[in-house]
């Protein structure tokens, strides 16, 4: 079914520092982020009237970002988690609330701090070491105890089931490290080939280190506004086409389709009908890449190929410059930076504005962003386009 | 519920440490059961789907009231990994090691430790709960492990 067409456009982006940036907490990244927003679409702090908030692991940035940026009487203000969905989430609330009339400048922000200096990134997101206590110690002590692992076992039912490689996967992991070179944010821009992929060591087999995305410090930000309001701002409005969201939890039983079949079938139909295109129509792609495998079994929910086709689909350098259907054009999460879902929104509207320079693709009409949190369970989808839809 | 063809508490299996567990309130009977070689999960007492031992309501008819249930502790193999990264620091001396998601016979999905096999392992692979004891230094509760038969 789709939702009601929206009239709203994101018209500013900004973004902190982003790496390893140690010197600063993530509400004050945020607070950066939220203000460069603001001054790329020509606007101010006083100009703002809606503020949405996600955290990530670090999970010290909240509804408290609003004092601290002095925004004193907001219409909208909230704290948003779905985890890697929340961005696509957060944009689909702004343009509500925008559509409704409830307010009328929001800025989405995220914002994570996980990095510690002198400490691995692979530690940022194992939690504690701590006594392992009850049915989730019983889990932990088992071996399953962070995100490598499950979507590792993602990984290994679609391969089995599908007959999916590792090389495929590593089709991925090459075509957005050659995207990265053209990124001078990208955190690895040196050109990596599938030897390289298969050369790297396991972090849970079947993923290789290249499999697995980046860790970073760092916010982001966009700004919402009603597409009539973005036309007269600074930069080019990125209209927002489609918004489409599903949660599909884990359900650890027979029958369950986990590992196989995720959100983005529920997800991606509601944002496309919404926008009424069809995966044919999508120019350009920005998938959250949390693995190399979040990228191909997204592809297949979206109905760019049949189920299970993944694998050759992506191995003959479709996503990668050149190829035709550019994926992950600032080198994603694998090789550019992990702002969560943050990272696809932000490279859409570089794309659709056109500001990509050397890796500018040359028709960004239909841009598709998606956003998948958990372990495979939550998924946004937005269709964003730098033309206003004529309905 | 037929019983444990495997009645030996606390077999001793190879395939790598696995780090102490302690009981909580939630988990005591559990953990009462492992102690005796035996496998219990949960059963929804409206519509008997035999669910996870952490189960808090049903995953079919969304019941909340639930019941002990053993079972034999027969599984096949949904998928599984070797971790060569540690997760987390209490795994740093677990690694390598082949963890899965076994479909216990009757449903319910469980993660658990593979371990002692010489076999290729493949979806759909035969298995059997086994009991073990969790820690080294410090000793915890007996957790299952399953073995390929």
């Amino acid at each position: 079914m789709a939702g009601r067409v929206t009239a709203s456009a994101i018209a500013g982006l900004g973004m902190s520092e982003l790496g390893r940036v140690y010197d600063k907490s993530a509400t004050s990244l945020a607070a950066d982020a939220v203000r460069a927003a603001l001054a790329d679409a020509g606007l101010t702090l006083d100009d703002a009237d809606g503020l949405l908030v996600s955290h990530g692991l670090a999970n010290d940035v909240s509804v408290h970002l609003a004092s601290v940026l002095g925004l004193h009487d907001l219409a909208v203000l909230a704290q948003v988690n779905a985890f890697g969905a929340t961005a696509g989430v957060m944009i689909a609330m702004a343009a509500q609330a925008i559509d409704s009339g409830a307010a009328s400048v929001i800025a989405c922000v995220f914002a994570d701090a996980p990095l510690r200096p002198r400490a691995r990134s692979g530690t940022a997101y194992g939690g504690a070491s701590r006594q392992l206590r009850g049915y989730s110690g019983l889990q932990t002590a088992a071996g399953v105890a962070n995100p490598n692992t499950w979507y590792a076992l993602a990984a290994r039912r679609h391969m089995e089931r599908y007959g999916t490689t590792s090389e495929q996967l590593g089709a991925i992991a090459v075509a957005q490290r050659t995207w990265a070179a053209g990124n001078p944010l990208a955190t690895m821009r040196t050109p990596l080939t599938l030897a390289d992929h298969q050369a790297s060591r396991w972090i849970a087999e079947p993923l290789h280190l290249l499999d697995c995305c980046l860790v970073t410090n760092g916010a982001i930000a966009v700004v919402v506004t009603s597409a009539g309001s973005a036309a007269h701002m600074n930069r080019p409005p990125v209209h927002i086409w489609g918004c489409g969201q599903a949660h599909t939890l884990r359900q650890m039983h027979a029958g369950s389709s986990w590992g196989l079949v995720t959100g983005a079938v529920g997800a991606g139909r509601q944002a496309m009908s919404m926008a009424g295109i069809s995966p044919g129509d999508v120019t350009v792609c920005q998938l959250y890449d949390c693995y190399t495998y979040t990228v191909l079994v997204t592809l297949e929910d979206y109905g760019f190929c049949a189920k299970g086709e993944g694998g050759p689909f992506v191995a003959d350098g479709r996503l990668a410059p050149g190829g035709t259907l550019p994926c992950n054009t600032g080198g994603g999460q694998l090789s550019g930076y992990y702002m969560w879902g943050m990272t696809p929104l932000a490279e859409a509207v570089i794309q659709a504005r056109r500001d990509g320079g050397m890796r500018q693709v040359p028709n960004p009409e239909i841009v598709l962003v998606s956003g998948n949190g958990g372990i495979l369970e939550h998924h946004s989808t937005l269709v964003l386009s730098p033309h206003r839809r004529t309905v | 519920m037929s019983e444990n063809p495997e009645r030996r508490p606390h077999d001793e299996v190879a395939g790598g440490t696995i780090p102490a567990v302690v009981r909580d309130d939630a988990s005591a009977a559990f953990f009462d059961a492992t102690a005796r070689g035996k496998l219990w999960l949960r059963c929804c007492l409206r519509c008997q789907t035999i669910l996870t031992p952490s189960a808090r309501s049903c995953t079919a008819c969304h019941g909340d009231a639930l019941g002990d249930c053993r079972v034999a502790g027969r599984a096949t193999l949904i998928s599984w990994v070797v971790v060569y990264d540690p997760p987390t620091p209490v795994l740093a001396d677990c690694v390598p090691y082949v963890v899965g998601i076994v479909e216990v016979e009757g449903g319910p999905w469980m993660v658990a430790r593979i371990v002692a096999f010489d076999a290729t392992l493949h979806v759909g692979s035969d298995l059997e709960v086994r009991f073990v004891d969790s820690g080294s230094k410090k000793p915890g509760e007996a957790v299952p492990v399953f073995v390929v038969t």
